[in-house]
């Protein structure tokens, strides 16, 4: 193990910190041995990195320059909360905050930000990321993971098709666990997240790449990994995710109202070959439908505050369907999200309430996608098919967003 | 403590939507029956959610309330009736805490006569300072010629106070003492007040009565420029220590004498468009769009970081100051048919009851208000159509309580009904068991509902708070049709004034190729061609249309960087000569060049755009731009660029987006290439430039500064800051504090620049003082051209910043539109009538009768003095001299030859056109256009006896293109300016000697143009007094021209060179051609481009004896 040289610090700042060409930034609770012991392999590769991580203040240990000469350092920045108690997978914007202001004050040409898993935490994927900043001058790339079709499939259902349709740019992963950035969208990202509004929801860097015009990239990398969904409350988890996406809809429907169409960004890294075929376990479908069955009986009352006569009827007539053909069509999924998606905005119940009714229904496509899967259906192409046609549906949006009387079709 | 703003982008109120309220009048959290703070506090959810983004507070002072808090008596403090200071600042927190803005209203023309300075002024010594905090006299004939504006209270504005002694003026109520702004200390007063609530983080002041500030003996005491001096000194102190923060004035004014209250964006950032909102009522209640066009077409431009401030209705009453006699009996037959329902000049009454409560109408009225150019200002209560109370005093009857619920006192207040301030409307039809908040928040068809919905809609488009206005003529005049653009986006609005349906067909071939899709329901409307576009509109209905284009292909993105990567922000080899090259020459030269007013190509295609030199100068660089169109023409534009990188880079995009060229990422950040006259260290540099006989390499040449003789005198001492002027046209210009105007030539000609030339020719040869005082220029000389004068241009040239009152043209149509006012009344008595025809020399040789001054007034001394002026003007070019370039010649025959040779082209090109063009001009024109049609034979044989004129005196160099715009009124004289020529002629053209005479005819030609102007805008309000007044403009003109020409005559005279012929009939004969042959060439401008002005050529043609 290479020696390790103690330095103090005061206050968590980063003064007098030597310069850093990147920053690595690890935002939640790592295991600061197994970083130690990663970032030391890295010292001697030639320029300079600064690995952060947070840390609860008053445990606040001082940074360590990691190797001889040109070597990396471990800084530990603390931040008054670093993990939600309920998803500690999902960064807190604060946490982003600090790291990327670190990165800032580092002087850093470019920083890359990676799941506290660690899993990505290897100078080969720190690598990938970085080649499209350097080389294509790109200010953000973003990752395309190696995924089965039962894997992020709330990403699946409702993230990507609504990003892509929103913004224009074909992300694949919006909310991203491990990306990019430039020194050049440094600031601007930080500040998207620095506003008390931002505090209170998520990082979507490529939604912000696109509102500052900054130029996104996708890295193929092969990385998993793994969220302990187990024991997890749906609504909780609709809540702590989609909310903060509702709420970004409504701060920048003035941009995304005049975008048209999409584009898939430059991507870089080794394409894996698509594997279509159905995997060798998947999830029981039969819980979800019920549990979406069970809303469409129970529910009726507040979905029918933010649904239209037409979803109300179809989503009727779906639930009589039995198990082996029931199949949520894209158009009648597209239209519950943007309903969802503008009651959120109108209020029309309680938020909390808002998002509570939205999970049966969610439940309701996941059952329909493992169905659909299980059959045969070539996955990558189905999620595709499902993306425009969220974009294609996106004037219902604008419509209802823009005069959202209730008395329509 | 001093808190901050609560926005960061300096132009938020460009896009704010506006709510004014009065806390009284909102909600009543004690139960006392007076609205308050806390009270306030508890609807701001309400507003939040009707979607307005900033508030404005009237007065909630300590006051009196004889004039509804208008009448303060403590400017520090919160009327105890509404709750404390803390209350207030509780407030304000909870609203910016919701993104809401706050405006105070600060009424700082004059206080309450209970105000403590008043009580102190009034027993302080004559003379002394405390007595000065207001405006005393021993004499009430002082400032007699200001009007009283509050007609049925007051009778002077003078009140004799009994204890001071003296008289105390007052323009509103005798107990609303002035404040005294030719005092400092009050100044002073006045910048703490404001401090006071800046520094608790309000976001804006309203200043009431903005013009009345200042007095001045002689003048009618409104807009003075001394006033200007005080709202500037305001804005710079508030600009000095805070940010975001605004001032709004109230200056009900004309739109053109509203404009200088905005100066070049250092005054304040918005005025209200006073006369805009009874022609909306007007054009609703006639179903017909002119009135509207009307009054848009006389709202001069404003500077960039402005706004206009537009509304329906507002506490007061509907005011019909600005409007015309027959338009304000129109609009009291219209809107109040019940004599309760007016009160001062105006008809006190909301929105809701003067459209008879139609839901429709107040519809359509708001979708004019929130699509025209302009921060929309709504009044609490017309949101749910509230209804007023006109047996209530004064302008109470709009300021109930506001109609919460259907519960007791509107649930305004839970007081005994009789223990509240006012009583709430109760009638059936307006009453708050009727209309109020809660009812409609639970009913989605409200009009509450609709509001919210229209407010939440706007507020998704920059266009709409920051887009040009165009209007589109459709044959049918009850259809409102106009687009506003703003970069990319393009929103054409369509509006039906009628109550029946109506067809229109649209002129949108600019479009051609967008389709509209409409902006409410996202529909798609079939796509535009070259065809006019048909469209029908429902009874008052409107259509927002966004004009959407093609779809982009769905191709993935090229691999190329939006921004252009620099090492740092002066690597100007990058972007001049590196990887920036390519694309600035390909994509963001044509782009940018397109969007400069001073580029002179619109109309051309660009073939392509060349970097043709550059050089450094600092950390910015000078780009010469060379332009080739299709058929192969070229032109060469002078650019110098700047790159700035994080705010500051961010505050020009936002200000000056068409300024900007493109984007850039440095280690240090990103940020913009831009026009460099945009940073104010590259206007530094370049006056430095000259200040120092600089010397810059660019790649194919230099770059010199070369100071004039008395630089160093103007330039002085002092620290010079620069600002740009809103006034850009072909050239761009900077001024450095008060001394100094550095104007960049735009587009380069080689060989020397006129107006260099003659301005460095009169400043160090000649004794004429009347032109700015020449400080020097900056030339571009090509490499191994150095002694070639021809291959020299000149980037730029500075001169002294001369002091004025504006331009001729204004100041003259501001003397016009009094001498109108005073004659309107007066019928022409026979006797006095001006003749139709009358001789020049005739004109120039008798000057006007004692009846003719009496009327015209002291206008005619400055035509003499102008007159006088250009004289020596031309003396001082035609004095000898060797230099070859200004050395006098005599006009010889051959000259004369060629001149009339030109005339006749010119004549015979007019005369066509006129013809061509003669069924499409308006009626009340034809018969002029035939009479003067008929004179043609009679023109050419005029024309023809040019070569017979036996002495027609020197040629010399003239200023060439010589109009009342182009001279400025300073201290009571007359300064010169624009030694250009007509930037359309080439520069050989623009330096040719000449006779004077071309400068005298285009001098006659403009008191022409400006008494028939100021009579056409005259004529639009009164169109029945055309032919009382008409006479009336006629007598002006001769009178002026008479003046002028007099004057003119006598000083050559006196000079004893005869430098134009001296006998009366070559003079006229001369004269009469140069005035005939610019009168012809302003026929031609006008049939291509107004049509409607052409009567003033016409006329000028016909008023040609042509003997």
């Amino acid at each position: 193990m290479a020696k390790v040289e103690v330095e103090e610090e005061t206050g968590g700042s980063s003064q007098s910190a030597p310069q850093a060409e990147l920053v690595v930034g690890l935002p939640g609770v790592v295991n600061v041995e197994r970083v130690r012991a990663v970032a030391a392999q890295w010292s001697g590769v030639g320029h300079r990195v600064a690995v952060v991580y947070p840390c609860v203040p008053g445990m606040s240990e001082a940074p360590e320059t990691l190797g001889d000469g040109a070597g990396v350092r471990v800084v530990a920045k603390e931040i008054a909360a670093i993990a939600s108690a309920t998803a500690p997978w999902l960064g807190l914007p604060a946490v982003y905050a600090a790291l990327l202001a670190e990165a800032e004050s580092l002087g850093a040409g470019a920083c890359v930000i990676l799941n506290p898993d660690l899993a990505a935490f290897t100078p080969a994927v720190v690598d990938a990321l970085m080649r499209p900043i350097r080389e294509s001058q790109c200010d953000l790339a973003m990752p395309l993971y190696r995924a089965g079709p039962f894997d992020g499939l709330l990403n699946q259902a409702i993230l990507a098709p609504v990003t892509r349709a929103l913004f224009g740019k074909r992300i694949r992963y919006p909310l991203a666990q491990d990306f990019a950035v430039s020194a050049g969208f440094l600031p601007g990202l930080r500040q998207s997240i620095s506003t008390p509004a931002a505090g209170q929801g998520l990082l979507w860097p490529a939604t912000e790449a696109v509102i500052r015009e900054k130029k996104v990239c996708q890295v193929y990398l092969p990385v998993h990994h793994e969220y302990p969904m187990a024991g997890m409350d749906l609504p909780a988890l609709l809540q702590q995710i989609v909310a903060p996406l509702f709420a970004d809809m409504d701060r920048h429907a003035s941009l995304w109202q005049r975008v048209r169409g999409s584009h898939s960004p430059t991507e870089s890294g080794a394409e894996p070959m698509p594997d279509e075929a159905p995997p060798a376990t998947s999830p029981d479908p039969r819980p979800m439908v019920e549990a979406f069955q069970l809303g469409q009986r129970n529910l009726q009352e507040l979905w029918s505050l933010v649904l239209t006569p037409v979803t109300l009827l179809e989503l009727k007539k779906l639930s009589r369907q039995p198990l082996e053909s029931f199949r949520m069509p894209d158009e009648l999924w597209s239209h519950v999200v943007y309903d969802f998606g503008l009651a959120y905005r109108l209020r029309t119940l309680s938020r909390g309430h808002l998002l509570g009714a939205m999970a049966p229904l969610y439940l309701g496509w996941v059952g329909s996608r493992v169905l659909e899967v299980e059959s045969g259906v070539p996955w990558v192409s189905r999620q595709e098919q499902l993306e425009r046609a969220f974009e294609q549906n996106k004037p219902y949006l604008v419509q209802r967003w823009r005069w959202p009387d209730r008395f329509n079709p | 403590m001093k808190q901050a703003g609560s926005m960061a982008d300096p132009l938020w109120f460009k896009d704010a939507v506006i709510y004014e309220l009065h806390v009284r009048a909102f909600m009543d959290s004690n139960n006392d029956g007076i609205g308050d703070f806390a009270g306030l506090m508890q609807k701001l959810d309400y507003v939040q959610d009707l979607g307005v983004t900033c508030l404005w507070l009237l007065p909630f002072f300590p006051s009196p309330l004889r004039d509804d808090g208008y009448d303060i008596s403590d400017y520090m403090n919160v009327n105890p009736s509404y709750g404390t200071l803390d209350d207030f600042k509780a407030f304000l927190a909870a609203a910016h805490e919701r993104g809401i803005q706050v405006m105070v209203e600060l009424v700082v023309n004059h206080t309450s006569d209970q105000h403590p300075w008043f009580e102190r002024a009034r027993h302080a010594p004559k003379g002394s300072p405390e007595r000065a905090y207001y405006v005393w006299t021993d004499d009430d004939q002082l400032y007699k010629d200001a009007r009283i504006i509050f007609t049925d209270t007051e009778k002077s504005n003078w009140t004799w106070d009994p204890v001071a002694e003296q008289y105390y003026w007052h323009r509103f109520f005798s107990h609303q003492p002035d404040l005294n702004y030719d005092n400092p200390l009050v100044m002073e007063e006045v910048l703490n007040i404001m401090r006071y609530w800046l520094d608790m983080g309000v976001d804006g002041l309203r200043i009431d009565a903005i013009p009345y500030l200042v007095e001045r003996d002689g003048t009618n005491c409104e807009n003075l420029p001394e006033t200007h001096t005080v709202m500037k000194n305001i804005r710079a102190a508030i600009d000095k220590d805070y940010e975001s923060r605004v001032i709004l004035a109230e200056a009900n004014q004309w739109p053109a004498d509203v404009r200088p209250y905005f100066g070049d964006g250092d005054e304040c950032h918005m005025a209200f468009h006073f006369p805009l909102m009874p022609r909306m009522y007007m054009a609703l209640r006639q179903e017909d769009a002119l009135p509207i066009t009307e009054i848009m077409a006389q709202t001069p431009g404003i500077p960039d970081n402005c706004q206009w401030g537009i509304f329906l209705r507002n506490h007061d009453e509907l005011t019909l100051e600005m409007v015309s006699d027959e338009e304000r009996d129109y609009m009291y037959f219209a809107y109040s048919a019940d004599p309760r329902m007016r009160i001062n000049i105006g008809i006190r009454r909301r929105l809701a009851p003067l459209v008879d409560n139609n839901r429709r109408r107040i519809e359509l009225l708001n979708s004019l208000l929130f699509s025209f150019p302009g921060t929309p200002i709504l009044y609490y209560g017309d949101e749910i159509g509230m209804g007023d109370n006109i047996y209530l005093g004064d302008r109470n009857g709009v300021r109930t309580p506001m109609q919460w619920t259907g519960d007791r006192n509107a649930g305004f207040s839970r007081a005994v009904p009789a223990k509240l301030f006012s009583p709430v409307v109760m009638d059936p039809v307006w009453g708050y068991e009727a209309i109020n908040v809660e009812a409609q928040q639970s009913d989605p068809s409200s009009l509450l509902s609709w509001m919210r919905n229209m407010i939440a809609l706007r507020k998704l488009f920059r266009v709409f708070g920051r887009g040009s206005l165009k209007f589109l003529h459709p044959s049918n005049r009850k259809v409102l049709a106009y687009v506003r653009e703003e970069g990319d986006e393009r929103v054409l609005c369509v509006a039906n004034l009628s109550r029946f349906p109506q067809p229109a067909q649209l002129d949108l071939s600019e479009y051609a190729g967008l389709r509209p899709v409409e902006m409410l329901g996202y529909v798609e409307f079939p796509k535009i061609e070259k065809t006019p576009y048909a469209i029908t509109l429902s009874q008052y209905g409107f259509l927002w249309l966004e004009l959407q284009g093609e779809l982009e292909p769905e191709e993935p993105e090229v691999p190329r960087d939006a921004a252009l990567r620099l090492q740092h922000a002066a690597d100007w080899k990058t972007v001049l000569a590196g990887a920036g090259r390519d694309r600035l020459e390909q994509e963001w030269l044509p782009a940018f060049l397109l969007k400069q007013r001073w580029f002179g190509g619109k109309s051309r295609q660009i073939t392509t755009t060349t970097i043709s030199d550059w050089g450094r100068m600092g950390d910015h660089a000078l780009a010469l731009i060379e332009v080739t169109y299709g058929g192969g023409d070229r032109d060469t534009y002078f650019v110098p660029l700047a790159v700035s990188i994080g705010a500051a880079g961010e505050a020009i995009s936002r200000s000056h987006g068409a300024a900007v060229l493109a984007a850039v990422t440095t280690p240090d950040g990103s940020g913009y290439l831009h026009d460099a006259m945009f940073d104010d260290e590259a206007g530094r540099e370049l006056l430095a430039l000259v200040g120092r006989s600089g010397e810059l390499a660019m790649q194919h040449g230099t770059v010199r500064g070369l100071p004039s003789a008395n630089f160093a005198e103007l330039r002085g001492e002092e620290m010079l800051e620069p600002r740009r002027g809103s006034a850009e046209q072909s050239n761009t210009s900077i001024m450095f504090g008060n001394r100094l105007i550095l104007k960049l030539f735009r587009r380069q000609q080689p060989g020397p620049n006129p107006d260099t030339e003659i301005g460095r020719y009169l400043t160090e040869h000649s004794g004429f003082r009347a032109i700015a005082p020449f400080g020097g220029e900056v030339e571009y000389q090509p490499v191994g051209r150095a002694a070639d004068e021809t291959a020299k241009s000149t980037f730029a040239m500075l001169q002294g910043l001369v002091p004025n009152e504006g331009d001729g043209w204004e100041w003259t149509l501001e003397e016009l539109q009094r001498y109108f006012e005073q004659v309107s009344v007066i019928p022409m008595p026979e006797e006095h009538f001006p003749r139709s025809h009358v001789s020049l020399t005739e004109l120039s040789e008798h000057p006007e009768s004692d009846w003719t001054r009496e009327h015209v007034g002291t206008y005619l001394d400055a035509a003499a003095l102008l007159g006088r002026r250009t004289a020596e003007m031309h003396l001082a070019l035609a004095q000898p001299t060797k230099d070859e370039a200004f050395a006098p010649e005599p006009m010889t025959e051959a000259e004369l030859s060629v001149l009339r040779a030109a005339l006749s082209e010119h004549a015979n090109a007019a005369f066509d056109a006129l013809r061509q063009n003669l069924s499409r001009l308006p009626a009340e024109v034809e018969e002029m256009s035939g009479l003067v049609l008929s004179r043609r034979r009679r023109v050419a044989e005029r024309l023809g006896r040019v070569g017979d004129l036996s002495t027609s005196g020197l040629r010399t160099r003239v200023h060439g293109d010589y109009h009342l715009g182009q001279v400025l009124r300073s201290r009571g004289d007359f300064v010169i300016l624009d030694f250009e020529g007509e930037p359309a002629r080439s520069l050989m053209e623009r330096r040719a000697k000449q006779s004077p005479m071309k400068d005298v005819a285009g001098m006659l030609r403009s008191f022409s143009y400006a008494a028939y102007s100021e009579l056409m805008r005259v004529l639009t309000r009164r169109p029945g007094d055309a032919d009382r007044l008409e006479p009336w403009a006629r007598l002006w003109e001769q009178s002026v021209c008479s003046a002028f020409l007099h004057a003119y005559r006598l000083t050559m005279r006196a000079a004893g060179v005869v430098l134009v012929p001296t006998p009366a009939e070559a003079f006229e004969q001369l004269l009469e051609i140069y005035v005939l042959d610019k009168a012809l060439y302003e026929l031609m401008y006008e049939l291509n481009n107004r049509p409607a002005w052409i009567r003033i050529p016409l006329a000028g043609i016909l008023a040609l004896p042509l003997r």
